[in-house]
């Protein structure tokens, strides 16, 4: 079916006074501007620039986190995957929301309790210089291809709703973004990303009250959990949308496709460094650890709101009898097209400035994460004898050049874009996660095992995925080989076993020296142990485990999709 | 089970309960994704299929409470050891208090 052109729809699809979005999206601007401005006089150190001098609370914190870890999808692209992948795609997005309370869980308290800026300075300290250039190095390979679909996504919203040349509306969306990260670092980021949570939450959630009360949902009042009796409807136009085992552009979805999708959607996320560092960020680990709950909170409250709009529309399209008339791909502008039907013009600028807000924060916590990588950990991993206000100065030139590297990629994006940042997903499970949280568990990995590992997991997933080598795959097509859901099911459980097997094998070859008994104090100190000659987490059994259990992953992996 | 956590050293204590802590919050969520692969219970909650408000509403709501057992333990029984042990090694101040600057 060939895309409809803008008006071919029988409802109102744009603005007829662009005026007021633009007011209504300067004025957020001047809002987060001001915030920058006003936080900029803190910044006078890497521990400012880099984690808000560590001062954030529970509050702040839990709906930065969200609004960073939502980002643009949440209102342009979730409600057309609901529509188009139905149940399971709930369970993909539900998976997200596992991935904050386990980088707490797992890693985020003992590196905050560390004092690390990045994981990659982790690294530094538990496995040397050379790892800490890898993982600096994955990291800005992640954040690149995470930020690049929202700048382009960004650009796409000024460009359909404002009716901009795309070049100018990404050019926009570059200077806006850079100047706004610049400005303030981490504190003015952190403080505005609670703001742009708190704008998009009422810009879905207010508005759609409306809306269902004008559908008749008998529960427009709380629209998270309101529209129960839209259920029918939803059910009539797609009847197998709650069955059991559907199939997603050819694949059974079946038990290892969840599993797969479960190393993919819920560990690649906990390696995602501008979400650890916003752990990093809290004002001790008490407040690290309080994080979660406002994060679970809100996150999950945002989320549902999120959800009705895909019923509430199907519901209207098929009220105005236009169900068949728009393709599925314009259910990403379902909360626009709802909003243009049941309220005025001021409300849908709102709503837009909500979306604007979801691509922002997120943005901004990936430039702050290359920032940190390189003017941070590169610097530190070569012993460049450079002052804590040149760091800083190199921090926003390397936002600059991000900014910049992305704008000129984003001209003319690459065609797997739209999954690319569900894909850095992938990369993230198998490169990043099993150095970071068994290099917290366990005092007997090393830094020949973690090198080995994150090569092995990034280059596995690279080969096997189709945007690297189309010829070479993993077994499966379409959506599930494009995510790397297939290509996981190998380089999760090979990386496993690198990071274990070696590090092991490398503790028997006296020419490598190594002794698990050096990150003694390194590991007491992060789990906030004293060093008092105590051997903690040296054991090699839960090792051992774990790569046995890797063996029959790798073998269901390596079998026909 | 009870009686043997009792006995374990306070590391291993540490990394039991991240782990059934962590598996917990996984199963969690998971559940609503077994109840689509094994058989859905045949029951509504608030006009939607089991698993769906599950998904939605009951998974959220059961990681929270999970979570606050985990960060009861966490932040009072182990704790309370990890300071006891600090201040038997060198009769100073708890190690959670040296780090970060701030008292937690």
């Amino acid at each position: 079916m060939e895309a409809p052109e803008v008006g071919d729809y029988p409802f109102q699809e744009t603005f007829d006074m662009v005026l007021i979005p633009v007011l209504l999206i300067g004025i957020t601007f001047v809002a987060y501007f001001g915030i920058s401005w006003y936080l900029r006089s803190k910044v006078t150190s890497t521990d400012d620039y880099m984690v808000a001098g560590r001062t954030i609370g529970p509050f702040v914190n839990g709906s930065a986190i969200s609004a960073t870890w939502e980002s643009l999808a949440t209102f342009m692209g979730v409600i057309a995957l609901m529509v188009q992948v139905q149940v399971p795609f709930l369970a993909i997005w539900t998976n997200f929301l596992l991935s904050i309370p386990l980088i707490v869980i797992l890693y985020g308290q003992t590196l905050r309790r560390l004092g690390s800026y990045t994981p990659a300075t982790f690294c530094k300290e538990r496995y040397g210089n050379v790892m800490s250039v890898v993982m600096a190095l994955l990291i800005v390979f992640v954040m690149l291809m995470y930020a690049l679909g929202q700048f382009i996504g960004l650009a796409q919203i000024a460009e359909i709703l404002f009716g901009w040349d795309y070049n100018l509306a990404l050019a926009a969306i570059v200077i806006l973004v850079v100047g706004y990260v610049v400005i303030a670092g981490m504190w003015g980021v952190s403080y505005n990303a609670a703001l742009q949570f708190w704008l998009m939450l009422t810009a879905a959630f207010f508005p759609m009250m409306i809306v269902l009360h004008q559908l008749g949902s008998a529960g427009w009042f709380f629209p998270p959990l309101g529209y129960g009796d839209l259920t029918t409807e939803m059910t009539d136009f797609d009847p197998g949308f709650f069955d059991v085992n559907p199939e997603l552009q050819g694949v059974q979805i079946d038990l290892r496709w969840y599993v797969a999708m479960f190393f993919a959607m819920a560990l690649g996320p906990i390696g995602m460094p501008h979400l650890a560092q916003r752990i990093f960020t809290s004002r001790n680990v008490k407040a690290a650890q309080r994080t979660v709950f406002w994060f679970i909170f809100v996150s999950a409250l945002m989320f549902a709101t999120v959800y009705s709009v895909a019923f509430a529309g199907v519901l209207w399209l098929e009220q105005i009898g236009a169900s068949e008339e728009v393709a599925l791909a314009d259910f990403d502008k379902m909360i626009f097209y709802l909003n243009f039907a049941f309220n005025n013009e001021i409300v849908v600028g709102y709503v837009v400035a909500g979306a604007v807000a979801g691509g922002l924060s997120t943005v901004s916590g990936h430039m702050l994460a290359i920032s940190a990588a390189i003017a941070n950990d590169i610097i530190e991993a070569f012993n460049l004898d450079v002052t804590d206000d040149r760091k800083t100065q190199f921090g926003y030139l390397s936002v600059v050049a991000a900014g910049f590297i992305i704008g000129v990629i984003a001209l003319s994006p690459p065609a797997f874009l739209v999954v690319s940042i569900l894909w850095a997903f992938a990369i993230s499970a198998a490169a990043i996660t099993p150095v970071i949280v068994l290099g917290v568990w366990s005092a007997r990995v090393n830094r020949y095992g973690a090198i080995a590992s994150s090569i092995v997991g990034f280059f596995t997933i690279l080969i096997l995925s189709p945007h690297a080598f189309s010829s070479i795959g993993a077994g499966a097509e379409g959506l599930t080989a494009a995510l790397g859901i297939d290509a996981i099911m190998i380089g999760f459980p090979l990386a496993m076993l690198t990071l274990v097997i070696v590090s092991l094998v490398a503790e028997q070859i006296d020419s490598l020296a190594v002794d698990p008994e050096d990150n003694r104090a390194l590991i007491n100190e992060m789990h906030g142990y004293p060093d008092d000659g105590t051997e903690r987490f040296t054991s090699a059994v839960p090792l051992i485990i774990l790569a046995l259990l890797m063996l029959p992953i790798l073998y269901w992996g390596i079998q026909p999709w | 089970m009870g009686i043997a956590l009792w006995y374990m050293q306070t590391h291993v204590k540490e990394a039991a309960a991240t782990l059934l802590g962590a598996g917990a919050l996984i199963a969690v969520i998971h559940g609503g994704i077994w109840f689509t692969l094994f058989g859905t219970p045949d029951f509504e909650v608030l006009g939607f299929p089991f698993h769906y408000f599950w998904l939605v509403a009951g998974g959220p709501t059961a990681m929270f409470i999970i979570y606050w057992g985990y960060y009861q333990f966490i932040s009072r029984t182990i704790q309370d050891e990890k300071d006891a042990m600090a201040t038997a090694a060198d009769g100073g101040q708890p190690v959670g208090v040296q780090e970060g600057g701030e008292a937690e």
